[in-house]
């Protein structure tokens, strides 16, 4: 049972978009968090420590948890989507995006 | 019939003639006169500037599903674009969202927005502005209705944000 997090910047929309798509998925827990000093649930190193499979949308997220959280990540890879910032939440070519993304992982 | 001579013939076109420049320039007075006041509102605080700002706050603000999906303690504030308490309120909101968005969600909620019609049953909205303070268990901690004023209201959000809580 893998336990999923999804990153992004302010956990405002993009992520909390791919918690409750993949939310309702047989077999898996999700999280969701951000990165600036401004999102709504800032990630830390229990979410890091809790996660299997770590999902960020940009290469600077992937950046960023490097740089601050390098003893708590170890080796496990962070996965990037490569999703701008330009989706509001629930957006329909956000949501097909993370569909054709993150699926192959739970397969 | 009235004979004019041409002394009173020109005297009379002088007079129209004047009367015409000072109706052209009391209208050039009252357009720039008004046109300023609403310049000046724009940038004063007044409900113009209050719509704006909670409108930009709508749109940005959290969605509800998001919110209600996470296990924050969230603000619902159903609120009306004509209502000028509202507006009045915006800059306030606007300031405890950024103070608190680490932990509270504010979710907005337009009453106007057929979408949300279970909702208002559902926290028994009576007008606008309305705040349901909800914990993390999603209980009802408070109801506000109107216009609070800031003390008041920044306690509220701190209340629910104290991880104590």
């Amino acid at each position: 049972m893998p336990n999923l997090l999804f990153i992004c910047s302010r956990n405002q929309w993009r992520s909390p978009t791919a918690a409750s798509l993949f939310r309702n998925t047989d077999g898996v827990k999700v999280r969701s968090a951000g990165t600036s000093s401004k999102a709504r649930k800032k990630v830390s190193n229990s979410d890091l420590n809790w996660a299997d499979l770590i999902f960020v949308m940009e290469k600077k997220h992937k950046n960023q948890l490097q740089a601050k959280f390098s003893e708590s990540l170890q080796d496990k890879p962070i996965h990037v989507l490569g999703i701008p910032d330009e989706y509001r939440y629930m957006d329909e070519e956000l949501i097909d995006l993370l569909n054709a993304t993150v699926t192959p992982f739970l397969l | 019939m009235l004979e004019f001579s041409n002394t009173d013939r020109s005297l009379l076109v002088t007079h129209c003639r004047r009367i015409a420049i000072a109706l052209l320039l009391c209208f050039c007075l009252n357009s720039f006169l008004l046109v300023s006041e609403a310049k000046a509102g724009l940038f004063s605080g007044s409900s113009l500037a209050g719509l704006v700002t909670m409108k930009k706050m709508a749109a940005e603000s959290v969605a509800y599903d998001t919110a209600a999906n996470s296990d924050r303690p969230m603000v619902l504030e159903f609120y009306a674009n004509w209502c000028t308490t509202c507006q009045g309120m915006a800059p306030t909101m606007e300031k405890l969202e950024a103070e608190f968005r680490e932990n509270v969600d504010l979710v907005m909620l337009d009453i106007d927005d057929p979408q949300w019609v279970n909702m208002i049953q559902e926290y028994g909205v009576t007008g606008v502005p309305q705040f349901i303070f909800l914990d993390r268990d999603r209980h009802l901690q408070k109801t506000l209705v109107g216009k609070v004023p800031r003390s008041i209201m920044t306690r509220y959000f701190a209340t629910l944000s104290d991880p104590e809580f």
